[in-house]
């Protein structure tokens, strides 16, 4: 992994080795060999991490897994994109086992003046978080497909809202 | 207020994992409370057998994204102990040095984010930030600086990857310790000053008779080794844990509780046992601190485990400096073993609490037999005692009122309940007439 510099772009992946929990670790590694020097990647297990990271960053973009709360098909993998403040991250609940969580951890930094003024959050839609899993068969068949899109996002390109793969 | 009366917590906020808390009152009478932990079991243990021994530091580490270095610690000083390896004196003072970084990580996360915004009556430390912003900045520093430590010496600050049965993969480089030095010693003094801010903090008068149980080693504060002591006066070492102290299940939990033996009476695990039990062990600074708070040692009060926790802090940052300062590389960084069928156990003091592990290995190196008793789970039964105990005088309020005092109560603990499942929600049964 990179570190940051004055002024970059910093990509950071939230995950866990628990099923698709990794999807953050992963894009993460895939985006690792695919990225321009300008954009430093990281990877994280706790959102808290990202307070560390924060000094000179310019843009940061947050990929995380998140669970569908119905309406679209389960045998899809989406990907969500929201940008920072939005009150649809602001009132998630953290799903996972952090004791802070993400929405926590972006309103903290901006209260102490440390959250650069380009937050984009990425949610990829995970369907199982077993103990120790592997990627679902249907995330790690797709994930591939979104790299462009999330490279995209990155360079600060305009995507389209929501992606999903079938 | 009369008759019978349920408080329920469904969701237990600023603890680490997924719990809830239930509470049946009968008037001020408290009848029946039951710390329920709902996360998932993760059965580790199962999940371990059949693989090779090399394997288990990097999967225990995945038991907490906060204490990774604590499971990595008891379970190679177990295997270690199972398979005769003696290891050198600069590994061992290495290992301190990486369990430093945990604490300082894990402590100043724990006092900032979530402990002090009780004291202030605030919702999160988002809240707290607002009334003191220069102290929780000073605070996410100490916590940078503890996951900057783990970085050089596990490979990584997430899911460290570099301690191995025998010692490290890798040993450190000089000049990366050294150049954490000036941090560190900006720290040291930042984590004097954060310690005398808590304990400035406003405490409710309650006090325990607790059993206080830590590590306790003749030459250091305990950390890696040692016997384990008891504040009632039983030191026994490690490998007798299991004889006087035992893990039961209860219906509403999905940890297991753990209890002394045979009187089955719950006991307390933690910084406040550590310094109970230690304290004339801490390093300098952090000795003259712990004299100039204002607290009457053996300290019973779990809301000043707060204190506790930044004096601790202070010994951490203390020591690591003087690690850091004799270093010298590591050669060869590992001891040789052979695998051979054996067993181990061992015990080291994760941040929250003394940690332990036991093995069974076979011929081939791979596990046939694991245990894990986290320092949460050894605390569920003495938690549930305190909020007995605590509840008649915080009964005077709404039910919100009771569900707030009680997970103050609980987050003195800094209660690892991903680590424990292998923990809240609150509800008070008030019964029908409340």
């Amino acid at each position: 992994m990179s570190n940051p510099r004055q002024g970059q772009t910093l990509f950071v992946g939230i995950g866990s080795p628990h099923g698709d929990d990794r999807i953050g670790w992963r894009i993460a590694d895939l985006l690792g060999t695919r990225m321009p020097p300008d954009i430093s990647i990281r990877k994280a297990a706790t959102p808290s991490d990202l307070l560390d990271w924060l000094e000179g960053i310019d843009r940061l973009i947050i990929c995380d897994a998140c669970l569908s709360r119905g309406g679209t098909p389960q045998d899809e993998v989406h990907l969500h994109r929201w940008e920072w403040p939005t009150l649809e991250i602001a009132a998630l609940r953290s799903a996972g086992t952090h004791a802070f969580g993400l929405p926590q951890v972006l309103q903290l930094a901006e209260r102490l003046g440390t959250l650069p003024p380009d937050v984009t959050v990425l949610g990829l839609e995970g369907l199982c978080f077993d103990a120790f899993a592997e990627l679902s068969p249907e995330v790690a068949a797709a994930i591939d497909s979104f790299i462009p899109k999330i490279q995209a996002v990155c360079a600060g390109r305009h995507v389209s809202e929501a992606v999903h793969h079938a | 207020m009369s008759g019978p009366r349920t408080v329920k917590i469904e969701a237990l906020t600023r603890v680490e994992g997924e719990g809830g808390l239930y509470v049946q009152l009968d008037g001020n009478h408290v009848e029946d409370v039951k710390l329920s932990i709902y996360e998932p079991p993760r059965v580790f243990e199962a999940f371990l057998r059949g693989r090779p021994l090399e394997d288990v530091p990097d999967i225990t580490a995945r038991i907490c994204g906060i204490c990774p270095i604590a499971y990595q610690m008891s379970c190679v000083h177990a295997l270690e102990a199972a398979l005769g390896v003696t290891m050198s004196p600069e590994i061992r003072l290495l290992r301190r040095l990486l369990y430093c970084g945990e604490w300082i990580e894990s402590h100043a996360l724990h006092m900032h984010l979530l402990h002090a915004p009780d004291f202030f009556g605030v919702d999160s430390g988002i809240e707290l930030a607002d009334q003191f912003p220069d102290e929780v900045t000073r605070g996410l520093r100490l916590k940078k600086h503890g996951n900057e430590l783990l970085e050089v010496l596990g490979g990584r600050a997430i899911h460290p990857i570099n301690v191995a049965v025998g010692g490290f993969y890798k040993a450190p480089e000089k000049d990366d310790l050294l150049r954490l030095l000036p941090d560190f010693d900006w720290g040291l003094e930042a984590a004097i000053a954060t310690t005398r801010w808590v304990a400035t903090f406003d405490f409710p008068d309650f006090t325990r008779d607790y059993d206080t149980v830590a590590l306790q080693h003749p030459d250091e504060y305990a950390m890696n080794e040692g016997r384990v002591a008891s504040t009632r006066g039983a030191v026994v070492a490690v490998e007798d844990y299991e004889q006087h102290y035992e893990e039961f299940h209860v219906e509403h939990s999905t940890a297991l509780h753990s209890r002394r033996t045979p009187d089955h009476a719950s006991y307390h695990v933690g910084p406040l046992a550590r310094l109970n039990l230690n304290r004339e062990q801490l390093a300098p600074a952090a000795r003259r601190l712990a004299d100039e708070v204002d607290i009457d040692w053996p300290c019973r009060n779990p809301f000043q485990s707060i204190i506790a926790r930044g004096l601790e802090l202070v010994h951490a940052y203390e020591e690591a400096i003087s690690i850091i300062r004799q270093y010298k590389p590591l050669s060869p960084s590992r001891t040789p073993y052979d695998a051979r069928t054996s067993s181990g156990c061992a015990a080291t003091e994760a941040p929250r609490g003394l940690l332990y592990h036991r093995y069974q290995i076979d011929d081939a190196g791979k596990i046939t037999f694991a245990k894990i008793a986290p320092p949460t789970s050894q605390n569920q039964q003495q938690i549930e005692a305190d909020l007995h105990a605590w509840l008649p005088s915080i009964l005077n309020g709404d039910d919100d009122h009771t569900a707030m005092q009680c997970e103050r109560l609980v987050r003195c603990y800094d209660p690892c309940i991903s680590c424990a499942t292998h923990f809240l929600k609150l509800t008070v049964d008030r019964g029908e007439s409340a």
